[in-house]
């Protein structure tokens, strides 16, 4: 429950704000000239602000559609993300946004509309390729898990349905599939959803919905006519990790037909160096963050040599579930 | 240096004072001071008196987190009066924007937990007013003091608590000493209430920065030099979680290392080994 809401001047008389400000009546209105005075400034404690975040209701300026990184993507050549949210309802310790912002306070931009006039701009300019263009929005926070608040499947599923040539992938931990419900299935959404084994789920995705809701959600929308994507990202190390993995594959793939599935991707845990020592710092008696772990070329990870015995394993178990092309690997740089 | 949180508390008046004293039985610091200063046994709970002004609570509040080594992880409260065109007196608000007048920059302190006090704006003036705007509470200190602590111990750990001490209808020239005792009085239990979860979060923040002894016993019988130092840090670090995990600490390796490099080679080896045999997670 958000007790606290700072709202940029700007968008005090936004639609989407004054429909929150009417839910939460209690909350503690601050208002503000940009969200930029509150969040990410220095002298910030994200673990100490994950125990109660804040909401920052503000407009979203500059760039909104963005490249993804190398690396990032399913099947796609023209790949983009944007983010209508920062940061994550769920706390899972692997996570970059730990390390990537200094404030756990969620930040929603709610000028859906400029986002939308960019993602007209992106898929325009590659027309001409003959490509798709793919657009991914749980970069910086989850999809779905905060949908209640913002009704951004709301704006999206609609939005994108017009859009010719492109493709939204709606990134998630959420079993709220209340949104999704209320629309047609959309030939060109991607409803994916991130998993790890049971074991490692419990004891580093705090507030997260149980795998096996999971997959039972992914089942739900299955039915209903949704495509939907799993995401096996990242990939954590653990005893037993090759039977551990297995048992997954086998329960997910146990549960929903393989041939109705849009992809399955899968990569490693990996730090930039200066992302990882601050996500340290914040959680210095973090077990899973103190495994053997290599740098190399600034990049913490569990070094090549494991990276490659991991993946190919994973790739092999997949294999006996899934047909091979639907496979992509997240991971930056040569593949192993 | 208290062992548990630490509640560090700037006022500007004496009458402001008084409760705090009182029910932390604080003692006042003898010397030749800058400012007068009260704490209690165990250092948990520190007083300040800065007198009137946001200079003067920066000086008082900069002067007391420089008499400690662990401002970082302590709570900070600035407890005083404050004006507000309508509110009734005695009504306790927390600060949850400070902005002061010639200033372009305003301080958000960041609640860290749900709070029964009502949230509200200040206004740091430098001169007491009776032009009383429609939406903050007016006062002199906040500005001063949370441009202090956020510097030192971050938004979340400073916190500012303003009790109703005028309005349109009672002036603060009808303030003096007793009327000052007997409104900060009325809000004390819930000032307590709020001070406790603050010293809770810096419970939680000191023992996550307090440093391993066995790194000090180490430098002294190893020559380390900066970055070796760094890295046994690290490791000792890692082999804690362990320890947590019911592992002994290998004790052996102290005495079969030839020199620091050694000893950081083993210690790093014996991690390793032991965080894959353990469950990772």
């Amino acid at each position: 429950m958000i007790d606290t809401i700072y709202i940029e001047d700007e968008v005090r008389n936004h639609p989407r704000t004054r429909s929150i400000l009417e839910r939460y009546k209690g909350a503690d209105i601050v208002s503000c000239e940009r969200y930029t005075e509150i969040f990410n400034r220095r002298s910030q404690n994200f673990r100490i602000q994950k125990k109660n975040p804040a909401l920052i209701i503000a407009r979203k300026h500059g760039a909104k559609v963005l490249p993804t990184p190398e690396g990032y993507g399913v099947g796609g050549k023209n790949n983009f993300y944007f983010s209508h949210m920062l940061n994550c309802l769920y706390d899972c310790r692997y996570c970059f946004l730990q390390g990537m912002y200094r404030s756990a306070n969620y930040v929603w931009f709610v000028n859906y509309e400029d986002f939308g006039d960019e993602i007209l701009k992106a898929v325009k300019q590659n027309q001409g390729s003959g490509e798709d263009s793919y657009f991914f929005s749980g970069y910086d926070c989850d999809s779905l898990a905060m949908e209640d608040l913002t009704g951004f499947v709301d704006w999206a599923i609609p939005f994108f349905s017009q859009v010719q040539g492109a493709y939204l992938e709606l990134r998630t931990k959420s079993v709220n599939l209340k949104a999704l419900k209320k629309h047609a299935p959309m030939e060109h959404c991607i409803v994916a959803f991130s998993l790890t084994p049971d074991a490692v789920a419990k004891k580093v995705e705090h507030g997260a919905p149980k795998v096996e809701s999971r997959i039972k959600a992914m089942s739900q929308l299955i039915e209903l006519g949704w495509k939907v994507g799993i995401r096996f990202d990242p990939l954590i190390q653990h005893p037993n990790f090759e039977a551990s993995y297995e048992g997954l594959f086998r329960d997910v793939f146990g549960a929903l037909p393989a041939d109705r599935i849009h992809s399955v991707s899968f990569g490693p845990m990996r730090f930039p160096k200066t992302m990882y020592d601050r996500i340290l710092k914040l959680y210095p008696k973090e077990k899973m963050l103190h495994a053997p772990m290599e740098n190399y070329d600034g990049m913490i990870s569990y070094g090549r040599e494991k990276e490659v015995a991991i993946i190919n394993h994973c790739q092999k178990a997949l294999g006996e579930h899934i047909d091979t092309t639907k496979f992509f690997r997240c991971m930056p740089g040569e593949m192993p | 240096m208290a062992e548990c949180g630490a509640i560090y508390w700037v006022v500007a008046l004496s009458a402001e004072a008084k409760c705090i004293v009182k029910y932390f039985g604080l003692k006042r610091t003898q010397g030749r001071l800058p400012f007068p200063l009260y704490q209690d046994s165990d250092g948990s709970n520190q007083l300040v008196v800065s007198g009137a002004g946001r200079m003067a609570a920066a000086a008082a509040t900069a002067y007391l987190a420089g008499r400690n080594t662990d401002s970082d992880t302590a709570g900070w409260i600035n407890l005083g009066i404050a004006g507000h065109k309508d509110f009734e007196l005695g009504h306790l608000v927390r600060a949850n924007r400070v902005s002061a007048t010639n200033e372009k920059r305003s301080w958000y302190p960041v609640l860290p937990f749900k709070s029964s006090i009502q949230g509200y704006s200040a206004l740091t003036v430098d001169l007491p007013t009776k032009g009383y705007p429609t939406e903050a509470v007016v006062e002199m200190e906040a500005y001063g003091f949370l441009g202090v602590t956020t510097l030192v111990a971050g938004v979340e750990l400073g916190h500012c608590l303003k009790v109703i001490s005028d309005n349109e209808s009672h002036h603060w020239e009808e303030l003096d000493r007793f009327k000052i005792e007997e409104l900060m009085a009325k809000s004390w239990d819930e000032v307590v209430s709020f001070s406790e979860k603050i010293r809770e979060i810096s419970r939680e923040e000191k023992s996550l920065v307090v440093e391993n002894p066995r790194l000090k016993e180490m430098s002294s019988r190893f020559r380390l030099s900066v970055t070796q130092k760094n890295r046994l840090r690290h490791v000792l670090t890692r082999v804690d979680v362990l320890v947590l995990e019911g592992l002994s600490f290998p004790e052996s390796l102290l005495d079969e290392a030839s020199n620091g490099k050694d000893l950081l080679r083993k210690l790093e080896a014996w991690a390793d080994e032991a965080f894959s045999m353990s469950d990772m997670l």
